[in-house]
């Protein structure tokens, strides 16, 4: 299979502008500056089927097509770097090896949007990516692919890294421009949505760092060409951040619709110690966990994976073996939820807090029956309740694991429920 | 214009207004919708997750307090599933608050105990260990205790919108979110407002006057008028055991709407000072000592008789407070005028407004003029967040609901107002020259030498004019003389057809308008006139020490006889021979006329302790003693009606028309024919003797200029002194 969006993760200095040139580097944004309308950069976007790689998984061009064109303000590009989502580490693989890949897709959203000025918002614990993609910026202007008149087109677009500060709930894209204007971050209200009052309340299009790495490669070879890597609704390739029990976890370039199995067996080499699989969580910890069974027919895909009652969020699986005690990872989960929630609204900030106490008292012993039953109530009365999707992922962190794995759950439940209520 | 749609809720068809919140439309139409976080004009928040409903074709809940309404919207706002949801949210709410209603300070007012009312369960399901959180002091103020906290942001949200102070915020996250104030130990450095305090659904943010102090069953509740400044807010006195515990403004019904500042919320506890006289006062080998009724009003009458008599009617002097009622104003002024026969009878005040009234082409503009509709408003000085908060809360308001537009003209840029304002930095003292640039087009040169804006500047200053439809101006104490009554004519200036304009002086007292329509207009004697041609002053709640500095110490001193009406014994009753011991605005009944013309009534809220009596009364028993029988009736309410008669503009106002209306305006006169050379001049005049080399201001006056002011009544509020540092005797170390 041929490796597209990291063909250059093999490739020495890549990073650099010199050998990013020679594999092909720029070639995209001259096409795009010198031979297409922004419209049509747009239309080749949507043909592609793209979707977005940052856990929503919204169709790209459409996105781009939703910035007014009309509005008199100016426009921005934001790139989602805050990769936070456990499981997840594929976006750092872009910037630490193809990073010039990824300014040239910012360098085209911008230019598909009208927008000249465009951020990385990186999280605050890849500080070392932020120096590094501040001195490929320079050397990209330098070179003249960014700043003031880019290629000598007229095109104008500057690109700003802005660091994180800690906060999981900041990769949520409203969130982000909170704190991107130097606020706290909270998610907004929606509507209106970004694309039309974004940052600062102007127009702007938030896109994972993965989503705009996979542009230039649409324009050179094609939105159809692209599309028909992958399945009928989502096009092209995915990177998937494959962790847990697995001989070789990493991060795998393949399409969408590639059958989960493949992916643990082939590419990850299988269970560690020839341990049986026990779970998955196949899109990040947002994503409800999979039995072994339900794994073995899932394939990595949008639709089949709803049906399933779970999602593609990030692309992050992880691979958990028979020893595994479901309990203690969904604790784990809960916990970075209940730690991570912003507090805004009440079922999640009291919910997991709520969850999180349960299962420190099951973990002590002093569980019964009656508090599995809560775990799933609280589960149901914050899932689609909340103000951001946050929420839904610590409900949906929580109820499916207490139903599909009860028998682990049971363990911990005290004989004759004597509640250990203190 | 407001376009109808066709809404169904639970089944039964509505028109509503396309656009609106779903939750209001409900609201108005009686359908109940459980709601924490809302709160009315501000902005959404969707936190408290209450007013879940579900919405044809759309997946998900829906909040009510974001969602709009649209034509053919369908809308459940009662099922099952819905009585789960809010079930399941009280739930969450109660998991860790402290279940002690019993201890709280709001229970019996708590939005969250009525609501667990309806969806609590019968039994607690949370099992686990509540983390407790201290509560403590914000401010001298107002206390959190942040466990009873639902984070439902009413409180940020109203510093941010309606006091502009942006004091409050969030520390932490998730469950250890905390609200917290804006000073590095999360304490507050505010206005101290405690509207936060009013609008917070339950008992996390206490007043320190009230907490503790009662329950809302065993307190009774009279709405009066603020007895501050001149905006006229209207307030609940709430009494218990014959004190004044707290005042507050929950139920809207005032012009201000739920908005109140310090000294509106905090400042009403002087009623109920032990220091206050409580019985008459004579001076006897130079002290004052207690003396009976009839001794004292005998002694006042003779000692007014023997001065008429030796040294003319003239010779008394009679003063009045902008803080007295309209009713009392009124016979204050039938006594100076008609039982002494003096013309020295005016009022204290910090700014001359005569000119402007003596000037007036447009009508007053009211708080509810600056709040409705798109407007252009035009503050020419004066600070409305520190010297008149509800015109200030009112500015903000015009400009996030409506979009107004505010120009600010000032010599100091000024805090708390929005940032969408237009800030005009004119030098001190030049305001006349910026008047004289708003009547006659052809002085902008010399006009931009004097205030320091370019000509360009005032140009645009002068367009914005032109553009607005709708204009109020607004205008502070820095305008006097000939520019105020500039500033009166701007009406006849700028008003058209297709323009209004308004006019609102930012008077400093509650009831400084009153005072002049009552007839307290003579000049003020100066001090040298005292002892001189002025033999004797009859003083009713004045303290020209206090108000006009220590030149009156020695005037007072030269009177032969010097009577004063008080609550307390001021610096200025230390010089008198007579105090006799008044009521205050909350143990009398009357009206106040504020800023805007309103007239508005004063409620009795308690009982008055000791054998104080109401003033009016006082200068009947003194007409009495000097043998005149006034012709003022017995009852404030009377007192009105006689008023009505009288006073021009005041025609046909009584009591009930107050009582329905709420604020029932005066009709004042305006000028028709004004003489626009005769103005120019005078205004060139002014203009021409300004110093045109004063440097400009670039800071801004400090929080508290206005509003943590020590003042004659409110430094006799505990709190108020506590929090301030004011030493309960600085007037007498002063001396
Ligand atoms: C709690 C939360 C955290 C998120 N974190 C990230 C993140 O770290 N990186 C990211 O790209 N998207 C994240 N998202 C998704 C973004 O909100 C947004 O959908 C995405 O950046 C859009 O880009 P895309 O369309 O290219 O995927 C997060 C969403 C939520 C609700
Ligand atoms: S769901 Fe959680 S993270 Fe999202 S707004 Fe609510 S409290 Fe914040
Ligand atoms: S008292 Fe007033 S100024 Fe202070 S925090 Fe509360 S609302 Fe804001
Ligand atoms: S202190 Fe009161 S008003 Fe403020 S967030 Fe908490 S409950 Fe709401
Ligand atoms: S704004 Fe004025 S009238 Fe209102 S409460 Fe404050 S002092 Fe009283
Ligand atoms: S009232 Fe709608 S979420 Fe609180």
């Amino acid at each position: 299979m041929e490796r597209i969006i990291s063909a250059r993760f093999d490739i020495p200095n890549a990073d650099q502008l010199d050998v990013y040139l020679e594999h092909g580097g720029y070639r995209a944004l001259k096409k795009v500056l010198t031979e297409m309308t922004p419209e049509q950069v747009i239309e080749e976007v949507k043909k592609s089927a793209l979707r977005g790689c940052g856990g929503a998984g919204f169709p790209t061009g459409m996105k781009w097509g939703f910035v007014p064109k009309d509005s008199p303000k100016p426009k921005y590009l934001v790139c989602n770097a805050d990769e936070s989502e456990p499981g997840t580490f594929k976006d750092r693989q872009i910037m630490e090896k193809d990073p010039h890949g990824l300014i040239e897709g910012i360098l085209i959203g911008a230019y598909a949007i009208g927008a000249h000025l465009a951020f990385i918002y990186i999280r605050g614990e890849y500080w070392y990516l932020k120096e590094k993609l501040e001195r490929v910026i320079d050397e990209a202007r330098q070179g003249g692919y960014v700043g003031r008149n880019i290629l000598g087109t007229g095109f104008d677009c500057d690109i700003i890294v802005h660091p994180g500060a800690g906060a999981y709930i900041c990769g949520e894209e409203t969130a982000l421009l909170e704190s991107l204007e130097g606020k706290r971050g909270y998610p907004r209200l929606k509507p209106p949505f970004p694309a039309s009052v974004g940052l600062y309340g102007c127009p702007t299009v938030i896109n994972n760092v993965e989503t705009l790495a996979w542009v230039p490669h649409i324009i050179l070879r094609g939105g159809e060409w692209f599309h028909r890597l992958g399945t009928e609704k989502s096009g092209g390739h995915r990177l998937y951040s494959l962790s847990g029990h697995v001989v070789r976890p990493g991060v795998y370039e393949r399409p969408l619709g590639y059958p989960l199995k493949r992916l643990i067996y082939e590419d990850g080499g299988g269970i560690r110690d020839g341990k049986r699989l026990k779970a998955v969580v196949p899109g990040g910890a947002s994503s409800p966990i999979l039995t072994a069974e339900e794994a073995e027919s899932a394939t990595l895909d949008y639709e089949p994976l709803a049906a399933l009652g779970t999602m593609m969020g990030s692309g992050a699986v992880i691979v958990m073996d028979e020893d595994t005690d479901i309990v203690r990872t969904t604790y784990s989960f809960i916990k970075f939820f209940a730690h991570e929630s912003c507090g805004w609204c009440v079922p999640c900030r009291e919910g997991t807090r709520w969850m999180v106490k349960i299962f420190e008292r099951l973990l002590r012993g002093g569980g019964t029956e009656r508090d599995l039953e809560m775990l799933v109530t609280l589960s149901d009365n914050m899932f689609g309740r909340t103000h951001c999707p946050l929420g839904d992922a610590a409900a949906w962190a929580v109820g499916p694991a207490v139903k599909k794995f009860r028998a682990d759950f049971e363990r911990y439940l005290t004989r004759r429920g004597a509640v250990a209520a203190d | 214009m407001t376009e109808w749609v066709k809404i169904t809720i639970d089944g039964k068809s509505y028109s509503a207004p396309r656009g609106r919140y779903l939750l209001e439309v409900c609201e108005e139409l009686g359908i109940y919708v459980p709601n924490f976080c809302y709160y009315y004009k501000l902005p959404p928040q969707a936190a408290c997750r209450m007013c879940l409903v579900r919405i044809e074709n759309i997946r998900k809940l829906q909040t009510a307090c974001t969602v709009r309404v649209q034509d053919g919207m369908v809308v459940t706002t009662n099922s099952d599933e819905i009585i789960g949801a809010r079930q399941g949210m009280v739930d969450f709410i109660l998991a860790n608050h402290p279940l002690d209603c019993p201890m709280c300070d709001k229970g019996g007012e708590c939005e969250l105990q009525y609501m667990s009312l309806t969806y609590g369960n019968l039994f607690g399901r949370y099992m686990e260990t509540k983390e407790h959180r201290d509560e403590y002091q914000l401010s001298p103020f107002i206390w959190l205790d942040p466990q009873r906290c639902i984070l439902c942001y009413r409180c940020i949200r109203v510093c941010d919108e309606w006091v502009g102070d942006h004091a409050l915020g969030v520390l932490g996250r998730g469950a250890h979110s905390e609200i917290i104030g804006n000073k590095r130990d999360g304490t507050l450095e505010c206005e101290n407002c405690g509207n936060c305090v009013e609008v917070c659904p339950v008992g996390a943010l206490t007043s320190a006057n009230f907490r503790f102090r009662a329950r809302p069953w065993d307190i009774e509740d009279t709405i009066t008028t603020c007895t501050y400044c001149a905006d006229g807010c209207q307030l609940k006195l709430s009494v218990r055991d014959g004190k004044v515990v707290r005042a507050w403004a929950k139920d809207m019904t005032g012009i201000n709407m739920e908005f109140l500042c310090l000294k509106g919320r905090y400042g009403n506890e002087f009623v109920n000072s032990p220091d206050r006289v409580h019985a008459p006062l004579i001076r006897r080998q130079g002290r004052l000592e207690q003396a009976s009724w009839d001794e004292a009003i005998g002694l006042v009458a003779s000692r007014l008789k023997e001065i008429t008599a030796t040294h003319g009617a003239e010779s008394i002097a009679c003063l009045g407070s902008p803080r007295l009622t309209n009713e009392v104003l009124y016979v204050l002024n039938k006594f100076a005028r008609d039982v002494i026969g003096t013309p020295w009878i005016s009022h204290i005040a910090e700014h001359d407004w005569r000119p402007l009234f003596n000037m007036l082409t447009a009508p007053l503009a009211t708080q509810n003029d600056i709040r409705s509709g798109k407007k252009t408003l035009l503050l020419i000085g004066g600070n409305p967040p520190e010297y008149n908060p509800l015109t200030a809360y009112s500015l903000r308001y015009a400009v996030r609901e409506n979009g107004s537009r505010l120009i600010i003209v000032n010599a100091r840029p000024l805090l708390r107002l929005p940032e969408e304002s237009e800030f005009f930095h004119i030098r001190p003292g030049s305001e006349p020259a910026l008047l004289l640039a708003l009547l006659d087009e052809s002085q902008l040169n010399l006009v931009a030498e004097i205030t320091n804006l370019s000509v360009e500047r005032l140009g645009a200053l002068r367009r914005a004019l032109e553009e607005s439809e709708d204009l109020v101006v607004l205008i502070g104490p820095e305008v006097s003389g000939a520019a105020l009554e500039a500033a009166g004519a701007l009406g006849a200036r700028w008003a058209t057809e297709r323009r209004r304009v308004r006019l609102l002086p930012l008077m400093r007292f509650n009831n400084s308008l009153g005072a002049l329509d009552m007839g307290l207009t003579g000049d003020l004697p100066a001090p040298e006139d005292i002892g001189a041609h002025i033999k004797a002053l009859y003083l009713v709640g004045v303290d020209p020490i206090r108000t006009y500095g220590d030149r009156w110490r020695e005037a007072l001193a030269r009177a032969e006889f010097v009577v004063v009406h008080e609550l307390f014994t001021t610096e200025t009753a230390e010089y008198a021979h007579v105090v006799l011991p008044a009521m205050s605005f909350a143990e009398i009944d009357g009206t106040f006329t504020n800023n805007a013309g309103q007239v508005q009534r004063v409620r009795r809220a308690l009982e008055s302790g000791g054998e104080r009596r109401p003033d009016w009364v006082i200068l009947r028993l003194v007409a009495k003693g000097m043998g005149v029988e006034m012709d003022v009736r017995g009852s404030a309410m009377a007192m009105l009606k006689d008023l009505a008669e009288r006073v021009p503009g005041y025609e046909g106002i009584t009591y009930e028309q107050i009582d329905a209306e709420g604020a029932v305006q005066t009709h004042r006169a305006l000028v028709k024919e004004v003489s626009w050379n005769d103005l120019l001049d005078r205004l060139n005049a002014q203009v021409a003797a300004l110093d045109r080399n004063r440097d400009m201001l670039t800071e801004p006056p400090a929080l508290g200029t206005g509003l943590f002011e020590r003042g004659t009544l409110i430094e006799h509020v505990p709190l108020m002194a506590q929090a301030f540092g004011w030493d309960g005797s600085r007037s007498r170390d002063d001396r």
